[in-house]
This record gives structure tokens, C-alpha cells and sequence, in this order.
């Protein structure tokens, strides 16, 4: 089953980032809310994302901006709230790890 | 979402909180407790410090805290046998496999990962 991982804190100050990551399976997807996109440039999600490249990133762009970080990393896709449902959707299950 | 038609919802409880300091793991385990009660299928995990909740021979009563730990022996009464631990966390930590509550299955992160995925409804403590 497709997991949907959503975080909303910074892998900077706690360990779910590196929790999620060793959980992911290929065909799961990270939704990066809140100060979750502090993990933007996070070396451990980057190094994932060369070596996991089945999973898909997203992150709401609102907040984001909202916090003055900004991507250009191409497999990091900005969505808005509208797509954040139907996300939440087109997975089986999820996990709000924070 | 898939089929609607789908009836039964497996429910997974994943700890990542070690005990005594907050109070996560109690709430995790009357969460248990309570879907137990309802006859849900529930399956409780264990990972990073969340471990800490489980390994053998800790003393809580001489924290003068209500020793919530002996609490996980009522999930048997339930029948709540699907408890799995993080190997890897184990050995992060430096815990031997000895543990104060029965039926853990120690599973690999790839096994832990597949167990997890497998859990329609999934709430994190």
C-alpha cells in the first residue's frame, strides 16, 4: 500500500526526517507541511532523494515562501492546499510523523 | 481511497517516545487499550526511543510516578498480540532483545517498514 508520509517539524531539531526516510518504500510520497519545509535542504532528504528516486517530495509552497526558503531542486514539487487533498486521496495510508 | 467496500481497518499505534518523561507512551497505550476494547484490529510499534518503553526489568515506582508499564500486560486481555519492535533501534541503543512485555516480534527496518504499510489507519505517538 502507497504510504504518504507527511512532516511538519525540521529534521534539524528532531529525528523524524531520518525516521520517515528509513520507512519510506518506493512507491510512498513526503508531504513536507509547516516547518516541515525547513527539511528543504536538509542533506538527508537531498541524499534520498539520489538514492530513492521512486519517491516523490511535495511541499506546500505557501509555507515555504512563507519562510523565505526557496527550491529549485527539481524532484521537490510545490503544491497548494487544493492538491495537498487530493494527496491525501491518492494514497492508501498515512503518517503524520510530527 | 481505495474500495469503499473494504470493512475491517487494521489500526497501527507507532511509539517513538521512551517512557516516564512525557507522557506519549501512556496516552499511546490507552489508545491501545481502548480501540482493544472495541475489538479493533490494532497493532502496537515500537521505534527510535519508543523502544526504551519496552526493554525488561525498569523500576518506575521509584519515581514516584504511577508506573504506567505494567499497564501493557492488560493487551493480552485484548488480544493484542501484534506488537513489533525495531531491530535497528535496538542496536542504535545498545538494548539487548529482553523485553517486560510478551509476543514482540523483533523485525528489520525493511520488515517493521512492510508490517507498517500494511495498517490502513496509522496515528504516531
Amino acid at each position: 500500500m502507497a504510504m504518504l508520509h507527511i512532516i511538519r517539524n525540521s529534521g534539524f531539531t528532531s529525528n523524524t526526517l531520518s525516521q520517515c526516510l528509513t520507512m519510506c518504500l518506493p512507491e510512498d510520497a513526503i508531504l513536507l507541511m509547516d516547518d516541515g519545509c525547513y527539511n528543504l535542504q536538509h542533506p538527508l532528504l537531498l541524499e534520498a532523494l539520489t538514492k530513492q528516486t521512486a519517491i516523490a517530495v511535495y511541499y506546500v509552497s505557501l509555507h515555504a515562501s512563507a519562510r523565505a526558503l526557496h527550491n529549485e531542486h527539481p524532484s521537490l514539487t510545490a503544491i497548494n492546499f487544493d492538491e495537498v487533498l487530493k494527496l491525501i486521496f491518492t494514497f492508501d495510508n498515512s503518517i503524520t510523523w510530527s | 481511497m481505495t474500495e469503499l467496500t473494504q470493512t475491517t481497518k487494521s489500526i497501527a499505534i507507532v511509539n517513538t517516545q521512551a517512557p516516564f518523561s512525557s507522557a506519549t507512551g501512556k496516552e499511546a497505550l490507552d489508545a491501545a487499550l481502548i480501540f482493544g476494547s472495541f475489538e479493533q484490529a490494532i497493532s502496537l510499534f515500537f521505534i527510535g526511543d519508543g523502544v526504551f518503553q519496552v526493554i525488561g526489568n525498569q523500576n518506575a515506582s521509584s519515581l514516584e510516578t504511577k508506573d504506567y508499564l505494567k499497564t501493557f500486560s492488560a493487551l493480552t486481555f485484548y488480544d493484542i498480540e501484534n506488537i513489533y519492535v525495531c531491530q535497528q533501534s535496538l542496536t542504535e541503543r545498545n538494548l539487548p532483545a529482553n523485553f517486560h512485555v510478551d509476543n514482540i516480534q523483533v523485525l528489520t527496518t525493511a520488515e517493521f517498514s512492510q508490517r507498517l504499510h500494511s495498517h490502513q489507519v496509522i496515528y504516531r505517538f
